[in-house]
C-alpha cells in the first residue's frame, strides 16, 4: 500500500507548489527585513498569505487525490529530449557570456538540430552556420550594444 | 470640439506633401517584420529607424513612425497565432484562442480574423480620436491613482477566469506572477528580492519573461511533433481561407466595436495601455459568449476581442501623446523623441495652435489603417508558410531568436537568462495545468497595481473609503467593474436555477 502511494504521489507537482510557497515566504521575509512599514507590506504581505493558503490547499488536495488514483493519470510521459534541450539552452546561455554569441549560437543550433532528429551533417552545419551569421551579425549591426563574439573582434 | 477648418488644412497638408506618403509603405513593412520576429518589438524597430526621421520633415517623419507602430501592432498577432509567442504584452490574449485555432489547422482563418479586427479596431480608434481628442485628453487628466488602480485591477480580473477547471491553480499562478513582478526597486525606493544584484534593480524584465513562459515552454512541448499542424492537408497557405476568416470576423461587429471602445479608452491611459486593453476586452467577451465553453480552445471571437482592443489602444495612446504630450509606452515615447528632434512639443498648446497638423497625423493614420488591410494580407499570406517548416528547424531557430531578441531588449544578459529560467518554470506550470498567462499578467501588472494602491493610500492618509466616496470617477469605474464581474455570475446562477427547475419538472 505504502509503495503504491509513493508511486502515485505527484512529486513534481508537489515540489513546484512547495517552491512557490517558499518563494513567497522568502520574499515576505526579504521585504520585512528591509522595512516593516505598512506601505512596504500592504501588497506583499496579503499576496504571501494568499499564496501560502492556496499552496497548502493544493498540497492537501494532492494528498487526498492519492486515494482516488487520479493524480498522475493525465500526465504524459516526459520525452527525454525535453530535459536535454533545456540543458542545451542553459549551456547556450552560459556560452553566450564565456565563449561568445557566435560560437555558442552555432553549437546550440547544431546540438539541438541533432537532438530534434536531423541526421544530415551537412544540413546541420550549413543551417547552423547561416542562421548564426544572420542572427548574431544582424544583431550586432542593428543594436548599439556590445555583442561578444569568439571569431570576429568588435567593430 | 471638432474643427472643420483645421480638417481642410489637414487634407491640404496631406495631399500637397507626396513625401509624407512615400515613407508609409516601407514603415509599415518594417513594423510588420519587427512585430513578427520573436523578441524584437515595435519600439526597437522605431528606435532603430528614428535617426532616419531626422532627415525628413515633421509630418513624413511622424507618419513613418506611426506606420511602423501600426504595422507592428498587427505584426505581433502573427507569432501569437502561429507559434503562441505574443510579440508584446499587447497580444497576450490573442494567443488564448489564436494558437489553438492554428494547431487545428485554421491558421489562415485566424490570421484573416486578426487582420480585420485590427484594421476595424484601429480605424474606430482614429475616428474617435478625430472627433473627441480634446475630451479624451481631459478625461485622462482627471484619472487619479484610485481610478488607475481600478483599471489595472480590471485587467487582473482575467486571472480569475483563465482556468475554469482548476480555479485555485489559476489564482496561485496569478499571485506568483504578481510577487515576481514586485522584485526590484519599489516606488518607495526599497530593494526587494534582488539578492543585491544590480541586474535585478529594475525587476524581472516582463517581455523576456513573457517570451520564456509562452513561447519557449510551448516549444519544449512541441519537441515530439514534426510540424505545428499535424495534418498535412491543413498546412497549406490558402488565400481563400484567409479571406473567409476576414469575412467571418465581420459577423461579430459588436465584439469588434466593444474591443475598439475598450482599447481606445484604456489605451489612452499612460502606462496601462494595450497590455491591459486586450485582456479586459477578451475577459468581457469571454464572459458574455462562453456558453459553449469554446473560449481558450480556438474561438474566433477571442481573437477578435483581443486584436480589436490592442489595435485601437494605439489610437488611444496617440490621444495622450498629441493632446497632453505624455507618452503611454515605448512606441509613443520614441514618437515624442521625434517631436523633440523637430522642435515640436506635444501638449494642449500644440493641439490648439496646430490643430491642422494634429488632424493630418490622425487622418494619415486612418489611411495607414486602410493600407494595413492590403499589406497585412500579403504579409500574412507569406508568414503563414511558417507552418510548413519542420519543427526540428523551427524550434531551435525560434529559441535562438528569442534569446538574442531579449538581449537586444534588455541590453544585457538579464534578458536571455530570464527567457531560459521562465521557459523552464513555464514548462513545469503547463505540465501541471497552471495557466502561464495568469503569471504573465501578474508580472505585467504587479508594479502598477502596487504603485496605484500606494499612491491612493498616501493621498488619503489611510482613509481610502471616504476618498472613494468623494470621487465620482472612481465610483463610476467601481460600479462598472463590479457589474462586469457580477453579471456573468448572476446569469450563471439563474441558468443553473432554470436547469434545476426543468429537471424537477421533467421528473
Amino acid at each position: 500500500m505504502k509503495e503504491n502511494l509513493l508511486k502515485r504521489t505527484d512529486f513534481g507537482h508537489a515540489t513546484f507548489v512547495v517552491f512557490v510557497i517558499c518563494f513567497h515566504v522568502w520574499f515576505l521575509i526579504d521585504v520585512w527585513g528591509v522595512s516593516s512599514r505598512i506601505e512596504h507590506l500592504m501588497f506583499v504581505a496579503p499576496l504571501a498569505f494568499v499564496a501560502f493558503g492556496l499552496g497548502a490547499f493544493i498540497l492537501i488536495s494532492l494528498y487526498k487525490s492519492l486515494d482516488s488514483q487520479t493524480s498522475q493519470v493525465n500526465l504524459k510521459p516526459i520525452d527525454i529530449r525535453i530535459p536535454l534541450i533545456m540543458f542545451a539552452l542553459c549551456a547556450y546561455l552560459v556560452g553566450m557570456v564565456f565563449v561568445g554569441f557566435d560560437l555558442s549560437t552555432f553549437l546550440f543550433l547544431s546540438c539541438s538540430l541533432w537532438l530534434m532528429g536531423e541526421r544530415r551533417l551537412w544540413v546541420i552545419f550549413f543551417y547552423s552556420f547561416a542562421l548564426t551569421v544572420f542572427c548574431v551579425f544582424g544583431l550586432r549591426e542593428m543594436v548599439s550594444l556590445p555583442v561578444p563574439t569568439f571569431f570576429f573582434a568588435e567593430t | 470640439m471638432f474643427n472643420v477648418e483645421a480638417l481642410h488644412g489637414a487634407t491640404s497638408l496631406l495631399t500637397n506633401d507626396v513625401a509624407a506618403w512615400l515613407v508609409v509603405p516601407p514603415g509599415m513593412l518594417i513594423g510588420l517584420i519587427f512585430g513578427t520576429i520573436p523578441g524584437l518589438s515595435i519600439s526597437i524597430g522605431m528606435a532603430i529607424f528614428l535617426p532616419l526621421t531626422l532627415h525628413m520633415d515633421f509630418l513624413p517623419a511622424i507618419l513613418f513612425l506611426t506606420a511602423i507602430f501600426t504595422g507592428g501592432g498587427f505584426g505581433c498577432a502573427i507569432p501569437a497565432i502561429l507559434m503562441n509567442i505574443p510579440g508584446t504584452s499587447a497580444s497576450v490574449a490573442t494567443t488564448f484562442d489564436g494558437y489553438p485555432m492554428a494547431r487545428r489547422g485554421e491558421h489562415n482563418s485566424a490570421l484573416g480574423t486578426a487582420l480585420v479586427a485590427s484594421v476595424i479596431g484601429a480605424g474606430f480608434s482614429y475616428v474617435t480620436l478625430l472627433l473627441f481628442i480634446g475630451p479624451i485628453a481631459n478625461l485622462v487628466l482627471k484619472l487619479g491613482p484610485s481610478e488607475m488602480f481600478l483599471v489595472s485591477l480590471w485587467g487582473m480580473s482575467l486571472i480569475a477566469i483563465l482556468q475554469e477547471g482548476f480555479f485555485s491553480r489559476g489564482l496561485l499562478a496569478g499571485v506568483f506572477g504578481l510577487s515576481i513582478g514586485l522584485i526590484g526597486v519599489s516606488d518607495l525606493g526599497v530593494f526587494r528580492g534582488t539578492f543585491g544584484s544590480v541586474y535585478l534593480f529594475d525587476g524581472v524584465p516582463a517581455i523576456p519573461a513573457l517570451i520564456g513562459m509562452f513561447a519557449a515552454s510551448e516549444l519544449f512541448n512541441l519537441i515530439s511533433d514534426k510540424y505545428l499542424i499535424i495534418d498535412e492537408q491543413k498546412r497549406k497557405m490558402n488565400l481563400s481561407e484567409i479571406l473567409a476568416g476576414m469575412k467571418k470576423a465581420l459577423n461579430y461587429p459588436l465584439v469588434i466595436l466593444r474591443g475598439g471602445a475598450i482599447g481606445t479608452i484604456i489605451g489612452a491611459i499612460p502606462g496601462v495601455g494595450s497590455s491591459v486593453a486586450n485582456l479586459v476586452s477578451y475577459a468581457s467577451t469571454k464572459r458574455q459568449y462562453n456558453k459553449d465553453k469554446t473560449f481558450g480552445k480556438g474561438d474566433q471571437r477571442g481573437v477578435i476581442a483581443s486584436e480589436s482592443a490592442n489595435s485601437s489602444s494605439e489610437g488611444g495612446s496617440m490621444a495622450t501623446l498629441l493632446a497632453l504630450g505624455i507618452p503611454g509606452g515605448g512606441g509613443t515615447a520614441i514618437m515624442l523623441a521625434a517631436f523633440a528632434a523637430h522642435d515640436v512639443t506635444g501638449g494642449p498648446r500644440f493641439l490648439s495652435q496646430n490643430t491642422d497638423v494634429v488632424y493630418a497625423i490622425i487622418l494619415g493614420n486612418l489611411v495607414q489603417v486602410g493600407l494595413l488591410a492590403i499589406m497585412g494580407l500579403a504579409f500574412i499570406f507569406l508568414a503563414s508558410s511558417i507552418v510548413k517548416v519542420p519543427l526540428r528547424f523551427l524550434i531551435p531557430t525560434v529559441m535562438v531568436m528569442a534569446l538574442l531578441g531579449s538581449y537586444a531588449h534588455t541590453g544585457n544578459m538579464v534578458g536571455p537568462a530570464t527567457v531560459v529560467i521562465f521557459s523552464i518554470i513555464g514548462w513545469v506550470m503547463r505540465r501541471y495545468n497552471y495557466p502561464v498567462a495568469a503569471t504573465v499578467i501578474g508580472i505585467l501588472l504587479a508594479n502598477m497595481v502596487e504603485g496605484e494602491l500606494l499612491r491612493s493610500y498616501q493621498l488619503t492618509s489611510g482613509r481610502l473609503f471616504s476618498y472613494i466616496i468623494d470621487r465620482p470617477m472612481t465610483l463610476l469605474l467601481l460600479v462598472i467593474f463590479l457589474i462586469s464581474l457580477s453579471v456573468p455570475l448572476i446569469r450563471k446562477f439563474y441558468e443553473q436555477k432554470m436547469l434545476e427547475t426543468k429537471k424537477r419538472l421533467s421528473k
